[in-house]
């Protein structure tokens, strides 16, 4: 029952850095050379190379270090430090999983701890900008912008922070419990404990719908600077209550932000769903899908927002609650993927640990309608879930099983589990891939033991073949498990 | 001879009380299964037991830890159940397999008597998994007898295993049918494993499955044996009669319309098809292999359901139709169960008594035992146990409370029915005038007579009293009724035939809806009239059916003022002018005055003390005034309470149990007294995978009527995890 968010792993991690000689402080900045609690990982192509560029936010869990941070490794440069690098894909290691603990020559850029999921909206084929949300003091939604510039990497906070500040991405970003709301009489709209993030381009037929300095090209919004603009959707697993600090009154949203800069300028942007927390997002041609989180009874398995409509309210038609949790009695919901056509969402549910299939049609229309049509049981504590597509055929789903260190896949085609790779490492979470020919690279942020788990599909259609073939990064379970700190002896293995 | 049972159920469940909650530690409990002493065992149990019906053993999953464990369900000189223990008898045995087992196999047979009997070995996979674990379950000593698991061509989807027919001993070899999936083809493999032999385990580690069936583009998603049944046949010629059969439901990559569920006599590979109405994703037969249910996926959907749990007759099949749907009684055949709860997993229990509660007219509650040839339960998404009536195709009814007429009233015209001054006065019917046939609660159905109250009905406005004189009597059966309103009315209109369309040329021959011809006659009162602006309709003339066909009604005439109606309506005319409709069952037919309407349907819910089939209702026809729209209107309470039972959250002494049940169990399992008595009692065996819990549910139990919900101290459920 580790689940990788609990106040249990915050206990120990604080135990285990009192009780542990080992390097890090609260006044140290982020290492380059380590993930530490990484909760997400996001996989860039880069041009030119087969393994690419990893981003990887680390949540400081117990907060050892001064903030958390994104670090953006270089695939070509991780090593075990005697010359073995990432196996090619596809081939077995002889010995098991090769351990590159050397992540090489790194660029890093500081968030606030606590981080959640992290979003990717791709800007042209060497830029990106990846947004995270985090659960610290601030509550703060952050953005990275990643830059493939002479052949390495350049990260930069954005908004921008002062100067001076330039590396601490926190500092500027804007926070979803703002005191101007908490102060009021309702005390809400407040979005505490943001966690899932899901950007897109947003669609447009002139430039109204796109917003001023900005402009509306081929049925796409850019931004002032000709880059692509989206909507950055944000959930958060803890309820606002009303008045503030009341408990009463319970109330859960999403919140967009602009892509651009990631201004708050109001409560019309947080979007009423429910008197529930929301969990994980995923965006749709029209409806952008959440799930709800447990708090204190079954909540909501699905819900959605219409991202055509402006209004906020509850009772205006621009919102929906499934009701499927009268199907499936789960407890809490946590990932949702949908697949390419829009025609399923697959929501991971706990308690019972369950992948529900849902049929979805009328996605385009403002009366949507949902149906489960299977539950299929997952190894212990599942997570996050991602789409792998495959050319001529349904999707594969992935969904990371924090409890087992395991990986399941899932076939819509037989309806079952057709794959399950055990001894992934410690609380896997976040996942992102690679196209690899016919297969993909599947990387897993490993929450608990720090490290980055590598799993080659090297053919979609015989997901059996899935096997684990590395891990990056140092494995911290000696700085993070107060039960097994006494065996660090000389600081981090 | 019931009473004994009940008393002996009481027993039982103050006995296994004293263990209401036993610890093993599983982690992450996803399959499980019963067996009972390896039949050359020489193990003797008591005088009482049934090899084919009682078990002795469950082996359960713990699939998060890579084991199985075993529960000891009768165990000498021990009160109530109990994990095998392991060596160190302070923990319980772990029996070490594949990793992340879910998908477990006996090896079952039949004996020369009859009875299910128990191999060698048990069978452990995961989903996608290539590879399995072979487990000796001798009670000795429960191990997995390679070193290494037996490796696969392909992922395992499901497997089942057989020893053979008419056993007098446990034969040499067992043979395991194993489906897998590569991805793209689905296989049916036949692994041949020896069961004598202290080289055994040897070559168990070197054997190789045969491949015995290609399945392209088709996975298997759920496989069952079905015992052979001497009567069977197919297409009039014998089929799976001396050997057993695999009955397989596929799922296609191409779509649900091309998902299959066949029966496959694994020798022959001679294929039958079973026709259920759609994919299924969970197959479980009756022990005699007769019958065989399924869930359907709830992916197919029809007009008014996904899902539901429905059965087939696997007794005769044809050779261009396949083994058909179960037959209910009126002769049509069975419908889904429980479309609307997301059925998750089934299980029959054969011959199995459950301990329904009675609820009596003056508010008491009264236990009855019910024996069923075919006892079915399934759990739901939503939470609950539903248990059912495999043979009749039906839900049980909770309540064993007789239907009953809450009310009637009398509605009696008065005016000119063409002046617009047409109007009517009801009048309530005193209860004492709704006389019930007390005597027959005995049987299934009950007879209420109802006379109105003398003198205070008036024709309107004229003062005449319009009293009818003979009473109307209703028969009504327990279990096919919902509670509602049943109208009989004077020249009632009849449904479909109000308000439909007439087009501009439609002349005397207007336009109706197919499939209803039965409730119309020559004769019948035509209304013509105009849609008006308000949404309103206006009458201009009459006229009367001529003659009518599927989809056409032909007028006698159109009156001239009427030349050109948009609408029109048909009332019963003088052949039957009462016109008998319900609120929720609908038309229900039309008769005359001194005469009886039967209405037949089939069972909503299985009735308490069930006696055999009968009419849903009969309706003998009574006086009311012989002006258009009088009529009569009963209030039916249904008394219908489809059975299905909840698990209280704190049964497994956890604030937040989970409440999804996923596999369910039905069995005969035995309990240990003393040396000289063991008692046998029905349970429900049913796996939580949100908490790894099993939980016993004894049906052999009082259940709170209110609420169908059950708790460890109400209702001896024992929690095992």
């Amino acid at each position: 029952m580790h689940g990788p968010l609990t106040p249990l792993g915050l206990l120990l991690g604080i135990l285990g850095s009192l009780g542990v000689g080992c390097t890090g402080s609260l006044n140290d900045p982020p290492p380059t050379d380590r993930f530490y609690y990484p909760s997400d990982v996001t996989h860039i192509d880069v041009p030119g190379t087969d393994d690419g560029m990893l981003l990887v936010v680390s949540a400081n869990f117990d907060k050892r270090f001064e903030r958390g941070w994104v670090t953006a490794v270089d695939l070509r440069q991780v090593s075990d430090g005697d010359g073995g690098h990432l196996p090619e894909f596809g081939a077995t290691p002889r010995n098991g999983p090769v351990q590159l603990t050397q992540l090489g020559e790194t660029k890093v850029i500081g968030v606030d701890s606590f981080s959640g999921e992290m979003a990717n909206l791709r800007l042209s084929d060497s830029a990106y900008r990846v947004f995270i949300a985090s659960r610290s003091e601030g509550m703060k939604v952050q953005g990275v912008d990643v830059r493939l510039v002479d052949g390495g990497v350049r990260l930069r906070c954005v908004p921008n922070p002062p100067a001076g500040y330039e590396s601490n991405c926190g500092i500027s970003a804007p926070t979803l419990t703002p005191s101007a709301f908490e102060n009021s009489a309702t005390g809400i709209p407040r979005a505490p404990s943001p966690f899932g993030v899901a950007v897109k381009v947003r669609q447009c037929t002139g430039e109204s719908d796109c917003g001023e300095g900005r402009t509306c090209v081929d049925g796409g919004c850019l931004a002032a600077n000709g880059e692509p603009f989206g909507d950055v959707w944000v959930s958060h697993i803890q309820s606002a209550d009303s008045p503030y600090a009341s408990g009463l009154n319970l109330s859960g949203y999403l919140v967009r932000l602009p892509s651009d800069n990631l201004e708050l300028s109001g409560a019309g942007q947080f979007y009423y769903m429910g008197g529930f927390p929301t969990a994980s997002l995923a965006i749709g041609e029209r409806w952008v899908y959440a799930t709800g989180r447990y708090a204190g009874s079954i909540t909501s398995v699905l819900g959605g927002r219409d991202s055509t409509r402006d209004s906020t309210a509850v009772s205006d038609g621009g919102a929906f609650l499934s009701g499927l949790e009268a199907s499936l009695a789960v407890l809490d919901t946590r990932s949702i993927v949908l697949n390419t056509q829009e025609t399923v969402a697959y929501v991971v549910g706990r308690s019972p640990d369950v992948l529900m299939e849902i049929a979805m049609t009328d996605v385009t229309t403002a009366s949507p309608t949902f149906a489960l049509v299977r539950s299929v049981w997952l190894p212990g504590n599942p997570a996050q879930a991602v789409r792998l597509p495959r050319e001529g055929a349904n999707d594969l789903i992935a969904i990371s099983c924090s409890g087992v260190g395991t990986i399941a896949l899932y076939d819509q085609g037989p309806g079952q589990l057709v794959a399950q790779i055990p001894g992934v490492g410690r609380q896997p979470f976040g996942m992102s891939y690679s196209v690899r020919g016919a297969g993909v690279r599947l990387f897993v942020a490993n929450f608990y033991d720090s490290r980055v788990a590598v799993i080659d599909i090297p053919d979609l259609f015989r997901p059996q073949d899935a096997r684990l073939v590395a891990h990056i990064g140092p494995r911290a379970v000696c700085l993070t498990d107060a039960t097994i700190s006494g065996e660090c002896p000389g600081g981090i293995p | 001879m019931k009473r004994s049972a009940i008393l002996m159920a009481l027993v039982a469940s103050a006995c296994t009380q004293s263990s209401s909650s036993v610890t093993a530690s599983l982690a992450g409990l996803r399959g499980f299964v019963l067996f009972d002493d390896r039949m050359d065992s020489g193990v003797v149990a008591d005088p009482g037991w049934d090899a084919g019906i009682n078990k002795r053993y469950l082996l359960l999953t713990s699939t998060d830890t890579n084991e199985l464990r075993v529960l000891d369900l009768w165990r000498p000189g021990l009160l109530g159940r109990g994990f095998a223990q392991a060596p160190n008898p302070l923990e319980a045995l772990s029996i070490p397999v594949i990793a992340r087992p879910q998908i477990l196999a006996i090896d079952q047979g039949i004996s020369d008597g009859g009875s299910l009997v128990t191999g060698a070995y048990a069978y452990a996979a995961a989903q996608g998994g290539q590879e399995l674990s072979v487990v000796d379950i001798d009670s000795e000593a429960f191990f997995q007898v390679t070193t290494s698991p037996l490796a696969l061509a392909a992922p395992v989807t499901a497997m089942v295993a057989w020893i053979g027919e008419g056993l007098v001993a446990l034969p040499d070899q067992t043979t395991l049918y194993i489906a897998t999936f590569d991805g793209a083809t689905g296989g049916l493999w036949k692994l041949v494993l020896p069961v004598r032999g202290s080289d055994r385990y040897e070559k168990i580690g070197t054997a190789k499955p045969e491949p015995i069936l290609q399945l392209d583009g088709e996975t298997v998603a759920s496989m069952v044996l079905i015992p052979p049944f001497a009567q069977r046949t197919l297409d009039g010629a014998p089929f799976c009669s001396t050997s057993a059969c695999l009955a397989i439901a596929t799922r296609s990559l191409k779509g649900s319309a091309y998902s299959r569920t066949v029966l496959v006599d694994p020798k022959t590979l001679a294929l039958g098809t079973l026709q259920f109405p759609g994919p299924i994703s969970v197959l479980a037969p009756t022990s005699d292999g007769v019958r065989l249910f399924g869930i359907l996926d709830p992916e197919k959907c029809d007009l008014n359901s996904c899902g539901g749990v429905i059965g087939v007759n696997t007794a005769t099949g044809a050779a261009d139709g396949g083994f058909p749907v179960l037959a209910r009684f009126t002769g049509d055949p069975m419908t889904p169960l429980g479309a609307s709860l997301n059925p998750l997993d089934l299980s029959i229990g054969s011959g199995a008594a459950i301990l329904q509660t009675t609820l009596l007219v003056d508010g008491g509650i009264s236990l009855a035992l019910q024996t069923y040839e075919a006892l079915g339960a399934f759990t739901t998404g939503a939470g609950y146990i539903v248990p059912f009536d495999g043979a009749l195709g039906t839900r049980i009814d909770f309540d064993g409370r007789r239907p009953s007429l809450a009310s009637a009233i009398l509605a009696t015209p008065s005016g000119d029915e063409d002046s617009g001054s047409y109007t009517f006065a009801t009048g309530t019917i005193a209860s004492a005038n709704i006389g019930a046939d007390a005597s027959t609660y005995t049987s299934t159905r009950v007879q209420f007579t109802v006379t109105p109250d003398s003198g205070f009905l008036l024709d309107g406005g004229t003062g005449t009293p319009a009293v009818p004189n003979a009473p109307f009597v209703l028969t009504v059966a327990d279990g096919y009724l919902q509670g509602q309103t049943f109208t009989a009315s004077w020249e009632g209109l009849i449904s479909p035939y109000i308000s439909l369309a007439i087009p501009a040329d439609a002349g005397r021959v207007l336009p109706a809806l197919s499939g209803y011809e039965g409730r119309i006659a020559v004769g019948d009162t035509i209304i013509l009239g105009y849609s008006l602006d308000d949404g309103g309709t206006s009458e201009c003339g009459r006229s009367s059916v001529l003659r009518f066909d599927a989809g056409w009604v032909e007028a006698e005439a159109i009156p001239p003022d009427c030349s050109a109606p948009s609408l029109y309506s048909i009332r019963a005319g003088a052949s039957a002018p009462v016109v008998v409709e319900a609120s929720i069952d609908g038309f229900l037919g039309r008769s005359n005055t001194g005469k009886t309407l039967t209405y037949q349907k089939n069972f909503l819910t299985y009735p308490l003390n069930y006696d055999g089939p009968r009419n849903a209702l009969e309706v003998q026809i009574g006086d009311l005034p012989q002006k258009w729209g009088a009529y009569w209107q009963f209030t039916l309470n249904g008394n219908l309470i489809p059975y299905q039972l909840q698990i209280a959250s704190s049964t497994c002494g956890t604030s937040t149990f989970a409440v999804v049940p996923a596999g369910i169990i039905l069995a005969s399992l035995p309990t240990y007294i003393s040396a000289i008595s063991t008692v046998y009692t029905w349970e429900a065996l049913v796996g939580f995978p949100g908490p790894s819990a099993l939980v016993e549910v004894p049906l052999l139990t009082a259940y709170d009527y209110t609420s169908q919900v059950l708790s460890t101290t109400g209702n001896g459920l024992v929690c095992y995890r």
